[in-house]
């Protein structure tokens, strides 16, 4: 009886929270974040009450009611498949460095978010100008897209525009990279400069001591 | 000769070493000033006569109506990670903690609301009490969703994280669908970020009065748009659809790339429209404490973005953001179902500082 009252609680959970929230679509969210080493995406994707039952017999293969560890890796998978990053035009391939799956419950309550977090190695931190593109093509059926970049952590890199199609699939990042290297060298190398000037002053002393000397000798001489 | 030429060879090796040794340990420094937060704010202790003094007084005269187990639901520490659970999505879904309106006796809500009261300005407290009527409005609404326990005025909770000091550091946090209160209180200072006034439905009637708990925000936001010059509108006005808030609850600690039109480019009368929208905002919190951060909003308009997405009609759904180096807002009409479109009935906003969520800024680290 306990057990059915609380399914009913769920089921009339659902059914009010469904017109409070747009849960008839696959919520996709990306967040990119440039680092001197690569870029790191964190996705994710959470479907709303209506389409979690597709989204959750996508991944749950087998269809046992449970999502192992082998179905969240493949599913993972087939979304990394679905999302391109590229830089300078080259495609730089994504890595899954992350996973983490809601509970069914959550999924059937439209707030469960499945996380996956990617990176790919590129070195966007290097001298010059560069372009990122980031697109996902994973459900364009169902999907409602958010794309966005966070503000780089380092000095490095400088974002200087960015662009999106109208649903937000893809994002253009055009980004400046400035390498400490190169943008500290400028000081030194004017201390450099400084130093060796003072080194070839007091190597040539002697000699300036005597030119001053003569001059003030001619000088004292029309005097 | 010969010695001359080994000796400053010898040097110059001797300077390139020292230049790179000294190069790479700036490095490291640089590093470490671009990942450190923003420097700490200067923390004024408070007197009893002032804001907080009157907030600590009515957070001590709340405690004192409870008794044990009703202080110890609504008490947190300062630092427990209760501070960061809040949500737009209702009870049932999400769960909160604290003490639940719907539990309270006659003279704790009483007490709740002189709380908030002298926390909050009067169109703050306004605010408050029209999104969790609206809530109430949807419970009861005759469309067959409403007598659960999910939505409601009842559904809304209140916890305290710290005692209420008038130099440590503490909180008052509010919520429960569609709104969330996290007011952090250190000394003088009051931090009313990260907060998220909400609604749904975002027009409705109560005692035969419209009620519009966001109509403010929505009207003034279309008359910034519209005060715009067609090449300022070019730049405000995003290329694509926004249909949720991106940094909304559970988004802590980041801060996207600004976009749109930098206010730098806006006229004055523009600059005064855009800092009367902000206030809508910032002018939840007690007005002492408001004026203090309108300031530092003002100060902060060259560095700061307005973007709109959406039609500028008035009477349409648009998504809106303005953002700067203390300043982070959201408004966001929802999706409908099916439909592919805004709904101007539901609306999310956020409210953040980037450098001072939590009060991070005053808060010893």
């Amino acid at each position: 009886m306990r057990r059915l009252l609380f399914w009913l609680l769920c089921a009339s959970a659902i059914c009010m929270t469904a017109p409070a929230h747009a849960l008839d679509q696959y919520l996709q969210i990306a967040q990119i974040a440039l680092a001197p080493d690569g870029a790191r995406v964190e996705l994710r994707l959470i479907p709303g009450v209506q389409v979690a039952d597709r989204v959750f017999a996508l991944i749950d293969v087998d269809g046992d009611g449970q999502i192992s560890s082998a179905e969240e890796q493949a599913y993972a998978r087939r979304v990394l498949q679905d999302v391109a990053l590229e830089v300078d035009g080259r495609r730089a391939p994504l890595a899954l460095t992350g996973i983490q799956f809601p509970s069914r419950r959550e999924m059937n309550e439209g707030v469960g978010a499945i996380r996956l977090d990617l990176a790919a190695e590129a070195a966007l931190g290097a001298a010059g100008e560069h372009q990122l593109s980031f697109r996902n093509d994973h459900l364009p059926e169902l999907g409602v897209y958010l794309v966005n970049a966070l503000v780089p952590t380092t000095s490095e890199i400088k974002i200087s525009g960015q662009a999106r199609d109208p649903f937000q699939r893809e994002m253009r990042l055009r980004f400046h990279g400035a390498p400490e290297d190169t943008r500290g060298l400028w000081p030194w190398t004017g201390a450099l400069m400084l130093c060796l000037c003072l080194a070839l002053f007091f190597s040539q002393w002697k000699r300036l001591r005597q030119y001053l000397r003569r001059c003030m000798e001619i000088r004292n001489h029309i005097v | 000769m010969k010695r001359k030429i080994v000796i400053t060879a010898l040097s110059l090796f001797a300077l390139l070493s020292a230049g790179w040794v000294l190069r790479l340990a700036a490095k490291q420094q640089t590093r470490k000033i671009n990942t450190a937060p923003a420097p700490p704010l200067r923390v004024e202790p408070a007197k009893e006569s002032d804001v907080t003094g009157k907030t600590v007084a009515a957070a001590r005269a709340l405690l004192a109506t409870l008794d044990d187990a009703g202080r110890a639901k609504v008490s947190f520490a300062f630092n427990s990670d209760q501070k960061s659970k809040w949500s737009n999505l209702p009870v049932g879904i999400y769960k909160r903690n604290g003490l639940r309106w719907g539990d309270l006796g006659a003279a704790q809500r009483e007490a709740t609301l002189k709380l908030l009261g002298a926390a909050l300005s009067k169109q703050g407290l306004q605010k408050v009490k029209e999104i969790m009527e609206g809530d109430e409005t949807l419970r009861t609404s005759d469309s067959g969703r409403g007598g659960g326990p999910i939505f409601g005025r009842d559904e809304y909770y209140l916890a305290l994280l710290g005692a209420p000091s008038l130099t440590e550091p503490w909180m008052i946090q509010f919520g429960g669908h569609h709104l969330a209160i996290n007011l952090t209180i250190v000394g003088k200072s009051n931090v009313l970020t990260p907060s998220l006034p909400a609604a749904q439905p975002a027009t409705y009637k109560l005692n035969s009065e419209t009620v519009r708990p966001l109509g403010r925000e929505n009207d003034k936001a279309f008359a910034l748009i519209n005060a715009l010059d067609a090449a300022q509108q070019k730049q405000a006005i995003l290329p694509y659809q926004v249909s949720e808030l991106v940094l909304g609850a559970g988004e802590d600690g980041k801060t996207i790339e600004p976009e749109g039109v930098k206010v730098s480019a806006l006229n004055a009368a523009q600059k005064e429209k855009l800092l009367d929208l902000v206030n809508e905002w910032v002018g939840i919190l007690n007005d002492e404490a408001a004026t203090a951060k309108n300031a530092e909003i003002k100060a902060n308009l060259p560095d700061t973005w307005f973007a709109w997405s959406g039609p500028t009609t008035q009477g349409s759904a648009a998504y809106f953001r303005i953002q700067g180096p203390t300043l982070f807002i959201e408004y966001s009409p929802q999706r409908m179902r099916g439909s592919g479109g805004l709904d101007l009935n539901h609306i999310h906003t956020i409210y953040r500082d980037p450098t001072n969520d939590y009060g991070a800024r005053l808060v010893k680290r």
